[in-house]
């Protein structure tokens, strides 16, 4: 009975999200004066047009993952304090977006861009690079689909009270992700971010107060018990946590901060923005949502006291046992459609990022050598030949990522924080290629790759020899600093780079601050205006 | 189109010290760990170190809301 209510529950927010997903571009494709509006640029950025209030539920759709449910609630269940490092470094990365995000929205729009492998592509003027770093980037992002499949799973099963199986589970989330990301693109994400927010944030404001009141008898008892009972979870390194003091808090939480900046999903959320302005507000208002990540930490260190000797991956149902044991089973279908949105939305995020990367920069490569300003422009701006076939590769490579990571999930399992922390650090080796090669032209193709190469290599040495965190540092940050080092170098002794385009064309100089009104690029009319 | 862009930017007009408020978090949530890392006092029942970790998110619209108010001063100028 209990697994019928919840299932259907689940069942009916399952179909809604579809439907909501496809409704999305219900009269898109010929609306806004542009023909053609269902190119690339429409699929993969939203056509450069989403406001302040869907830029900003995206963005919050996209960071607030399965692992904010399971992965928060199991570290703060398994270790306390540490976990705080998720508030940390998204507040942090969120303030850094301030600058960030204007910089890489202009300069893509500027010169017709759709994403990181893009933009690398056009700066260096190197076709292959863009190929290259979406190859790179993949790597990264598909242990991250996988973690969402994983994370969905586990969810859908505990939910249904076991009706649903952890494998169909995995399938569920792989064909309802598909079944709208591959149609609606980024458009569809964020409208299903709207169904994901509310219910995220109607569930956990439930929570935050239910749990405490139901196991406790309220949020005074609860918190005493805790200080009292549990000291250790409460401060830095936490509880058993092998090596994650305030040395390893601090250097995650800057490197995760750079690189959550440039991580290609969320330069996808930047690049769907209508303005500059609407990411500089956002910014402002994201950090808002990372209150709600208090939730899942608090009430896995709750479980402690109701579920204890949990572990291994048993402890990232911490939030969910709970929920199971305490609620009644619509509730349960309700506050299970939450976390499964929370696997959906970024997943659709992750997959559409990939199926773009690939998609533009690997198999719809513009094969006329260096990208110009014209060729950058007409990739898919304007939906012509070339971008509808990139769109159409881009959907195929969508269907085909997310049914690689599905098959790794059936295959290749693995738990979800170490998964999520190498794509993380692995990630980061891309930044001073992408945010230092936009400000300074110095920087050589050269020298970016070698400092990549090398501190790419250097995290997987090390993330993989399980020497992370060395010393307490984060490995991450370690492969970052020796990555600057050799980019200097490199820079410095090696040869110079043979680029006779202008500034303005490479760097990104102007970040489009509104002066008087207006908002129009000085140096532009090479892409239309994507204000409408 | 390509020179025109090189125009009347002169060095001065791209220095945006109030952008020197997104340092804020990076303060309060590690500059001073050291000090924070404590369980008591509880503030509001909450161990300190999660009382002070919820102030720092709350104070970074905050630092986000001063570097945009320097900016949009300098942007009116």
């Amino acid at each position: 009975m209990n697994a019928a209510v919840a299932t259907a529950v689940f069942g009916g927010f399952m179909v809604l999200t579809v439907v909501l997903g496809l409704l999305a571009v219900r009269g898109r494709r010929t609306a806004g004066g542009r023909p053609g509006g269902g190119g690339l640029t429409e699929w993969s950025v939203g056509g450069r047009s989403l406001g302040t209030v869907f830029i900003w539920v995206l963005m919050a759709g996209e960071s607030y993952t399965s692992f904010s449910y399971l992965g928060a609630a199991g570290w703060g269940y398994n270790f306390g304090a540490p976990v705080l490092y998720l508030l940390a470094y998204m507040s942090c990365g969120y303030a850094l977006g301030y600058v960030v995000g204007p910089m890489l929205w202009a300069y893509a729009r500027r010169h017709g861009l759709v994403g990181i492998t893009d933009i690398v592509a056009h700066r260096y003027g190197r076709p292959w690079l863009g190929a290259a770093v979406a190859l790179l980037a993949t790597v990264c992002l598909l242990p991250y689909i996988q973690l969402q499949i994983t994370g969905m799973g586990v969810v859908v099963s505990t939910i249904s009270y076991g009706a649903i199986s952890l494998n169909w589970g995995y399938f569920l989330s792989f064909a309802v992700t598909t079944a709208f990301v591959t149609v609606s693109g980024l458009r569809g994400s964020a409208w299903v971010s709207v169904l994901k927010d509310v219910l995220v944030v109607a569930t956990l404001g439930f929570l935050a107060v239910y749990v405490p009141w139901h196991y406790f008898g309220g949020y005074g008892p609860f918190l005493h018990r805790i200080v009292a009972e549990k000291p250790q979870w409460l401060t830095f390194p936490g509880h058993a946590s092998g090596g994650l003091g305030q040395v390893w808090f601090a250097t995650t939480t800057v490197v995760n901060s750079l690189t959550v900046v440039i991580f290609p999903t969320t330069v996808a959320g930047y690049l769907g923005a209508r303005n500059a302005d609407a990411l500089r507000r956002n910014a402002m208002y994201l950090p808002f949502y990372n209150v709600l990540l208090f939730v899942p930490v608090l009430l896995g260190m709750a479980a402690l006291f109701v579920v204890p000797h949990l572990s291994g991956a048993g402890s990232n149902l911490a939030l969910f046992k709970l929920v199971v044991d305490s609620l009644p089973a619509w509730a349960v279908g309700v506050i299970g459609a939450a976390a499964a949105l929370s696997s959906i939305v970024p997943m659709a995020v992750f997959m559409l990022v990939i199926g773009t990367m690939w998609g533009r920069s690997v198999l719809g490569a513009r094969t006329r050598g260096p990208a110009g300003a014209t060729g950058a422009a007409e990739g898919g701006e304007r939906g012509t030949v070339p971008g509808g076939r990139q769109k159409l590769f881009s959907q195929l490579v969508v269907v085909v990522a997310g049914a690689l990571a599905l098959l790794l999930t059936y295959t290749a399992p693995d738990t979800l924080v170490r998964l999520s922390l190498i794509s993380y650090e692995g990630m980061a080796q891309l930044v001073p290629m992408l945010l230092l090669g936009l400000v300074w032209r110095r920087l050589t193709v050269h020298a970016a790759v070698s400092g990549l190469v090398v501190g790419f290599a250097l995290v997987c040495v090390l993330v993989f020899g399980g020497h992370d965190p060395v010393r307490g540092v984060n490995a991450g940050l370690v492969g970052l600093v020796v990555n600057l080092v050799v980019a200097l170098a490199v820079t410095w002794l090696g040869p110079g780079a043979k680029d006779g385009r202008p500034d303005a064309e490479v760097l990104a100089l102007e970040d489009e601050f509104p002066r008087q009104e207006g908002t129009a690029p000085r140096g532009g009319g090479v892409s239309p205006p994507a204000s409408r | 189109m390509r020179n025109q862009t090189r125009e009347e930017r002169s060095p001065g007009s791209r220095r945006r010290p109030a952008l020197l408020w997104l340092l804020l978090p990076y303060v309060l949530f590690l500059g001073v760990l050291p000090l924070v890392n404590r369980v008591t006092p509880t503030v509001l029942g909450l161990p300190f170190l999660f009382f002070w970790v919820l102030l720092a998110t709350l104070a970074t619209p905050l630092s986000v809301w001063l570097a945009r108010r320097g900016d949009r001063a300098r942007g009116r100028m």
